[in-house]
């Protein structure tokens, strides 16, 4: 018998702190950038990421009240119109290009990454497909290989972006929900080395690909070239020291960390708040992936628990290689921080896939 | 449903999270806590730059106070290098703002873009040092690049001091010249905290008084972003002015010594006196001295130029083009003449001196001797007439009495063929005929090795090998009047500290006292006198009219060239009783000396007294 309940507090308090953060780091690290053509003016990114976090808040409470198990009615569609999206932002012409990537579909004054959508699509339609069959699971050509197929192909189609990190995020993802629905590790395995060797493939094929990750193994080589990020990354963060330059003090800002506002909005946190600011928001991320994967276990449904934790992992695993790529632990692959960093869809996204989150938090059954 | 297996899972799936977590904040501890100086020094001389700020060097200021050289403010546009392409972009924006600049005058974009470029490359080793562009920026440009700021990353617009002569030619080679300090001249100041870039005088008191006239580079020191562009200010450092050099130099009597030098000796081109082939400048010298202190009151070179090309761009073939016409070079004390007559009192001395002729004695001159001819026949002729109408005949008989170790000895009394030690780089010593020279310079040869009678006679008139600078005559002449004083001739009367304080003072400084004796120096004044003031003197002409009491010798001293070429000289001092200035004039393939050094002297002349007489003036109500 479901009961709702209010949603998990803590899990939203810690959100809202995030998300509070990221503004605040948003603006802080656009301080300069924002003050020069084309945008001459130092609120530029602060409205905008206002504007997003609004938008996201209210797709968050609309998700918290819709309950999680009529997502099972439309999970295959929004796949099918997601992966269709995918297809028609490579379309020239259709999908905007920035910074070498066509990633982006134009919606007026607003642009949308159709990749953060299909990423939500396709986690919850592996937690419904799964939760139907777990006792398939032990065939691997029909209980594993379709949601293993549908990974490949929208990573794949992720790829053609190229976004490397959205992908690697949207495979590693499926890959913990297929385990966690208990399928066997031996066969995980397989798919794994095959997978891994297509990320090297990818790598190796595209030639900024492995200047970045030869610039991983060796950032000095060429420091104003391919091993700039990491060195300026490296330096702002290291210089941080325990307590930071102070908020608005760094350095970093001043355009000497590339994707400041974005994929390395943490090199920022750590030059100005300091180690103490920069373990407070792992802490934070530890908090609420510790409450997500209790959510998770404490779910009514094995739909409920694999959702909860396809959702989890998505946030972690995208938490995990933005950190480690700022702290050269990773090779440079660019991804946003959820909650913190600057975006639209990312920002819209991650906070509806908490609100659905949230809202199995509401139907918790405690032992 | 395996409800149990699943929670399993996730709580394995929970620990293998915070787990990569906490490796990320140990990575992130020791990133911030154990590395944290290194990046931290890493980022600081990333992020800062300290701008140098160009210390103005000391002025010049000539005896009365007014100023010979300055400094001036200039802007100077600058660019940082910001990685290949984000240069060439900008240096290609920053090359169309420029056209027009007097700098560039006359060159297309693609031009000027590439002068840049070349700048940069030849800075490629310190990359972080903005590359000075352009100095002496227009206003109107300084304008044109502050509106288009955001376009031109990297690039910064500066005011600095160049030097200024508000008197353009003015005393140029004395005063030398200041340029980019070179390799050479960093390693020999390797102690002295220079750096490439600085100014380092090259010649003349520039050089000569350079510790005292740099002064103490100031510095701005910036946050930049990553293009370059500075972001805030982090602090300065002052700079602090070089010393300020006090002349002995009149500017006003310098003025008047150049101008009547160089146009004496376009006369002389004119006139067709000197025979220079292709296009060649005559060159010359004049020196005025204070014979009762060794202070140099004027002194001119010829040919003569503005500094004020130093203080724009001067591209290596016109240097080369300049230094080739001798512009550089201070006549001087840099090049030694054939004095000819202007020896005469030399010989004299030495037959005086050497007691081999009464101060009376007579000879006769028919206007030859022993096969030389002289200039014209004179008749009877004693010592002071001898000076007087400059005879060669008289010379030439007790030449070979006197003997060239005779004459040689007192010519170095005189100082003559040894430097006056004057306060700058670069001074000849000059050279005195004698028979060891001779054999030197004809080794080889069994005849002409050999001294001779005729070389005697040739040395008496100042020929032979006797070649001195401009500025030992005048000494030598100073030396005559002053009763046998030989001071060390002298530019810097003091330096002054930026504060005002007066940090060094030069006083008169007597070399020595020539062995010769009173009265053997008052019968050669006398003789001079003669030259300058009676009918038949050389110099009488050159005289005529004057207001004071002067005593000259003229010298036309053959150079040996097949053209037939002879330097035209003339020593004076005044006044004649009571002596108080000395001067010679020298121009090279000059022709003549009374016709053409003469009138230089007189126009000095006249201009001292008068200035003399103008600044009592006042005084007088």
């Amino acid at each position: 018998m479901r009961i709702r309940r209010p949603p998990d507090f803590v899990l939203l308090l810690t959100l809202l702190l995030l998300l509070g953060l990221g503004i605040v780091m948003v603006f802080s690290s656009t301080l300069w950038f924002a003050t020069l053509p084309p945008f001459n003016d130092t609120f530029f990114f602060l409205r905008r990421q206002l504007i997003w976090a609004l938008i996201g808040l209210a797709a968050m409470f609309l998700m918290m009240n819709y309950d999680y198990w009529r997502l099972k009615r439309w999970a295959g569609l929004l796949l099918v119109c997601g992966i269709a999206l995918l297809v028609v932002v490579l379309i020239p012409g259709v999908g905007v290009s920035r910074l070498g990537a066509q990633r982006w579909l134009n919606l007026g004054p607003l642009s949308f990454q159709p990749a953060e959508f299909v990423k939500l699509c396709l986690v919850v339609f592996t937690a419904c497909g799964l939760s139907r069959q777990l006792d398939k699971l032990k065939n691997f050509w029909s209980g594993v290989l379709p949601y293993i197929a549908l990974a490949g192909l929208s990573a794949g189609l992720i790829l053609l972006q190229p976004d490397l990190g959205t992908a690697v995020t949207v495979v590693g993802t499926i890959f913990i929900m297929l385990f966690a629905a208990g399928v066997q590790i031996s066969n995980l395995a397989i798919v794994g080395l095959l997978g891994t060797g297509a990320i090297g493939l990818a790598i190796w094929h595209e030639p900024y690909r492995l200047r970045r990750f030869l610039a991983f193994l060796d950032p000095e080589k060429d420091p104003a070239g391919a091993g700039w990020h990491i060195l300026n990354s490296l330096m702002s963060l290291g210089s941080g020291g325990l307590l930071g330059t102070g908020l608005g003090q760094g350095h970093a800002k001043y355009l000497w960390v590339p994707e400041r506002h974005t994929d390395f909005i943490f090199a920022i946190i750590g030059e100005e708040l300091g180690f103490i600011g920069a373990a407070f928001v792992i802490l934070l991320f530890i908090l609420f992936i510790w409450r997500g994967f209790r959510v998770a276990v404490t779910s009514p449904d094995s739909f409920g628990t694999l959702l909860a934790a396809g959702i989890v992992a998505g946030i972690a695993v995208q938490v995990i290689i933005n950190i480690g790529v700022v702290t050269s632990t990773l090779p440079i692959t660019g991804i946003t921080l959820p909650f913190i960093s600057f975006g639209g869809s990312s920002l819209v996204f991650s906070l509806a896939s908490v609100g659905i989150l949230l809202n199995i938090s509401r139907y918790s059954v405690y032992k | 449903m395996e409800r149990r297996k699943l929670e399993k899972k996730m709580r394995f799936f929970a620990a293998l999270v915070v787990g990569a977590f906490l490796v990320l904040i140990v990575r992130v501890a020791y990133l911030q806590l154990v590395e944290v100086d290194k990046y931290r020094t890493k980022a600081r001389l990333n992020h800062q730059r300290l701008i140098p700020i160009a210390a103005p060097r000391g002025e010049m200021i000539d005896r009365n106070g007014i100023r010979v050289v300055g400094n001036r403010p200039v802007y100077t546009v600058s660019i940082a290098y910001l990685g290949t392409e984000d240069t060439e972009r900008v240096v290609e924006r920053l090359a169309r703002l420029l056209i027009g600049e007097e700098i560039y005058k006359g060159k297309r974009a693609e031009e000027i873009e590439g002068d840049i470029q070349k700048k940069i490359q030849k800075q490629k080793l310190k990359l972080y040092e903005p590359v000075q562009v352009a100095v002496g920026v227009s206003f109107e440009t300084v304008a044109r690049l502050e509106e288009n700021r955001l376009d031109l990353p990297g690039v910064f617009i500066d005011i600095e001091p160049v030097r200024d002569y508000p008197q353009k030619d003015l005393l140029a080679q004395v005063v030398g010249f200041v340029r980019e300090i070179d390799q050479q001249q960093l390693e020999k100041n390797e102690d002295k905290g220079y750096q490439l870039g600085d100014d380092f005088g090259q010649t003349g008191l520039e050089n000569k008084y350079q510790p005292f006239l740099r002064g103490q580079r100031g510095g701005r020191l910036v946050e930049v972003d990553a293009l370059a562009r500075p972001v805030r200010y982090l602090g300065m450092k002052s700079p602090v002015a070089g010393s300020k050099l006090v002349l002995t130099i009149d500017s006003r009597l310098q003025r008047v010594a150049q101008d009547a030098l160089s146009h004496w000796a376009e006369q002389a081109r004119k006139l067709g006196y000197a025979k220079i082939p292709g296009g060649k400048p005559v060159t010359g010298a004049a020196v005025v001295l204070n014979v009762r202190t060794g202070e140099v009151l004027a002194m001119a070179s010829i040919p003569s130029y503005d500094p004020t090309v130093f203080t724009r761009e001067l591209p290596p073939e016109e240097y080369q083009k300049l230094s080739g016409k001798g512009v550089f070079k201070n006549h001087a004390i840099e090049e030694i003449y054939t004095p000819g007559s202007t020896f005469k009192m030399v010989t004299a001395t030495a037959l005086l001196e050497g007691k081999v002729s009464e101060p009376e004695a007579k000879i006769y001159c028919p206007g030859f001797y022993k096969g030389k001819k002289d200039w014209r026949a004179h008749g009877e002729v004693n010592l002071r007439k001898a000076l007087q109408v400059s005879c060669d005949t008289f010379f030439y008989m007790f030449g070979i009495r006197t003997g060239p170790a005779l004459m040689g000895k007192y010519a170095m009394e005189y100082g003559l063929g040894e430097r006056t030690g004057i306060d700058l780089p670069g001074e000849k010593a000059g050279q005195v005929a004698s028979p060891e020279r001779k054999k030197e310079v004809w080794r080889g040869n069994l005849w002409e090795s050999q001294w001779h009678e005729y070389d005697s006679m040739d040395m008496s008139i100042g020929q032979q090998d006797n070649k001195f600078t401009a500025i030992q005559l005048a000494n030598y002449a100073a030396a005559i009047a002053n009763g046998g004083r030989i001071f060390r001739p002298y530019l810097i009367k003091k330096i002054i500290a930026p504060g005002g304080r007066v940090t060094q003072k030069f006083p008169p400084y007597l070399a020595r006292e020539a062995n010769i004796s009173p009265n053997t120096l008052q019968i050669i004044r006398e003789g001079m006198h003669m030259a300058a003031m009676l009918p038949g003197g050389t110099a009488a002409g050159v005289f005529a009219g004057a207001e004071y009491q002067a005593a000259a010798k003229t010298g036309t001293a053959e150079v040996g060239d097949k053209a037939g070429n002879a330097n035209a000289l003339f020593l004076a001092f005044a006044p004649y009783e009571e002596p108080e200035v000395a001067i010679s004039v020298v121009v090279g393939y000059g022709g003549k000396g009374s016709g053409i050094a003469g009138p230089v002297a007189r126009q000095i002349l006249d201009a001292y007294f008068d200035l003399q007489n103008n600044s009592k003036k006042p005084n007088d109500g």
